[in-house]
């Protein structure tokens, strides 16, 4: 990603949803909407949001996205984020950055897995990875994604 | 391979819009937007799924409607 301003971000994003479109992977319509930020002046940043509507994948999966940006410097900085991907029979997972006191229960980088509980820790990611590790996960035509898809679980904490 | 149907709708959310997704997450978790709010900023809500949206909304929702966040006026 080469972007240096909040339009060249915007940009970016709708680049990626045109390519996972174009790939068959996302289906449209795609809506990608943008909501002011207090403190954040309009050219440098805001939030760029698909979660009201969400994405949608072509098999009925949907794609929750939400990124607070900043530009500092001529740097992308997303200050909060959450990307929500739910299968249709509910399995999901869930990357976030928001704010938190506690290092444990709740780092400020953390992901979630099949339930709301725990917040594990994770590394920080981006829409971009987001949607190469669903397409590669669930989407592709290869053994590996074979294997994942149609699994069934049945688990009690 | 290009869907018929595939498009990208860009734009700034609308003020209704912002208050339709408040409605949906305070039926959804059965409290008020500021109630959430509250409880959030003290991480009391482990089980809002959406909160991160909904944190976000209701700041947009008071940032579009002019009040105040308690750390000064909103649009100085």
């Amino acid at each position: 990603m080469t972007a240096t301003t909040y339009a060249e971000y915007k940009k970016h994003i709708r680049s990626l949803v045109v390519e996972y479109g174009r790939a068959g992977v996302l289906a449209g319509p795609v809506p990608i909407l943008f909501l002011p930020v207090h403190g954040i002046p309009s050219e440098e940043g805001g939030e760029i949001q698909a979660t009201e509507p969400s994405l949608r994948f072509k098999d009925g999966a949907m794609l929750r996205v939400l990124e607070r940006v900043r530009v500092v410097n001529k740097k992308i900085e997303l200050l909060k984020y959450t990307y929500h991907y739910e299968r249709p029979n509910g399995y999901f997972f869930r990357y976030e950055r928001e704010e938190s006191d506690d290092l444990i229960r709740k780092p400020e980088y953390h992901m979630h897995v099949i339930l709301d509980l725990p917040h594990f820790p994770a590394p920080p990611v981006n829409l971009e990875l987001i949607l190469q590790v669903i397409a590669n996960n669930f989407y592709s035509q290869e053994v590996y994604s074979r294997q994942i898809i149609g699994h069934e679980i049945h688990l009690t904490v | 391979m290009v869907e018929n149907d595939f498009y990208v709708e860009e734009r700034e959310m609308t003020l209704d819009e912002v208050k339709a997704a408040l409605k949906k997450y305070e039926h959804k978790y059965g409290m008020s937007s500021e109630e959430f709010y509250e409880k959030w900023k003290k991480g009391e809500t482990y089980l809002v799924s959406e909160s991160v949206a909904w944190s976000s909304f209701f700041e947009a929702y008071q940032l579009m409607n002019g009040k105040d966040f308690g750390n000064g006026r909103v649009g100085e």
